[in-house]
């Protein structure tokens, strides 16, 4: 039990450490200025780039609603999107491993052999 | 016992992780609580690993099997980008933050930290599984198949007994 908070501790002061670096290392530096982005509505019809209105769909861009239809299945499509690479890629990295672990084995044999 | 612990908080985990990449689909004071219970999750995860940690991070620099030091590095590097995330998620939180009276000026660039370790976080945890996948399948079919397990040694073991049984070898 005794270890248990020990490890406990321990990790917490090292997350905390790492993120308390990484804030102030980042944090007003050129990568975070301040301040937020142009309001997208703002800028609308003013040419400055092509900004979708609420619940619009223009031309492959994400409409910018609160929410919307649109909106929640463009983010079931991420959603579905992010599992298929997810697993479509640890299926790829775990092959690959396999593949090594084959080709070490064939060496390995060939030199005994030899 | 562990391993099956092991196992479930794992898929809570990516189950939440996935989930919380798509903030449309949750809002956002749902996915900052999501994220929030997630690093309390990953706190359990490296507290039930902790003796593995322990023993690479001793032998590191001795002799180690190849394996072992890829995810250990694939690991730290993990670890960094999730606290990469969760620092720059804090900074920009609209609901957490604000529920305990505090309200940081809000910042473009931290967004884009935040987005783009989000991006990194869900590469390397797919390094990570792909690195562990032997052990997830293994646990998987043990655990929450274990029918189709069953099966497989049903349909596996009357080839034994020929073999066992054939005439010819006793001679």
């Amino acid at each position: 039990m005794k270890n248990t908070a020990v490890r406990i501790l321990v990790i917490v002061l090292v997350t905390l450490a790492v993120s308390l670096a990484i804030y102030f290392a980042l944090n007003n530096t050129s990568l975070t200025p301040g301040g937020d982005a142009p309001d997208p509505r703002a800028l609308q019809g003013t040419g400055a780039f092509p900004v979708a209105g609420p619940g619009e769909f223009r031309g492959g861009m994400r409409g910018r609603g609160e929410g919307g239809e649109l909106d929640q299945s463009f983010s079931l499509l991420g959603l579905a999107r992010n599992l298929g690479f997810f697993f479509l890629a640890a299926l790829l990295i775990a092959g690959a491993q396999k593949i090594t672990a084959r080709i070490k084995a064939k060496r390995r044999s060939r030199v005994a052999v030899g | 016992m562990k391993n099956k612990t092991n196992l479930l908080i794992d898929l809570g985990l990516l189950a939440v992780f996935l989930l919380a990449m798509e903030p449309r689909l949750t809002d956002v004071p749902l996915h900052e609580w999501l994220s929030l219970a997630m690093a309390g999750a990953v706190v359990i995860h490296l507290l039930l690993h902790w003796d593995w940690i322990a023993g690479v991070l001793l032998r590191y620099f001795k002799k180690l099997f190849h394996t072992s030091r890829l995810q250990f590095a694939v690991d730290i590097i993990l670890f960094v980008a999730f606290n990469v995330l969760m620092v720059s998620g804090i900074v920009i939180s609209k609901s957490i933050l604000p529920l305990l009276g505090i309200q940081l000026p809000e910042s473009f660039g931290w967004k884009t930290i935040h987005s783009a370790s989000a991006n990194a976080t869900l590469l390397l945890l797919v390094v990570h599984t792909g690195l562990n996948w032997k052990w997830i399948v293994t646990n998987l079919k043990k655990y929450l198949l274990p029918h189709r397990r069953q099966k497989a040694v049903v349909s596996a073991s009357p080839a034994l007994v020929t073999v066992e049984n054939n005439p010819a070898d006793s001679k």
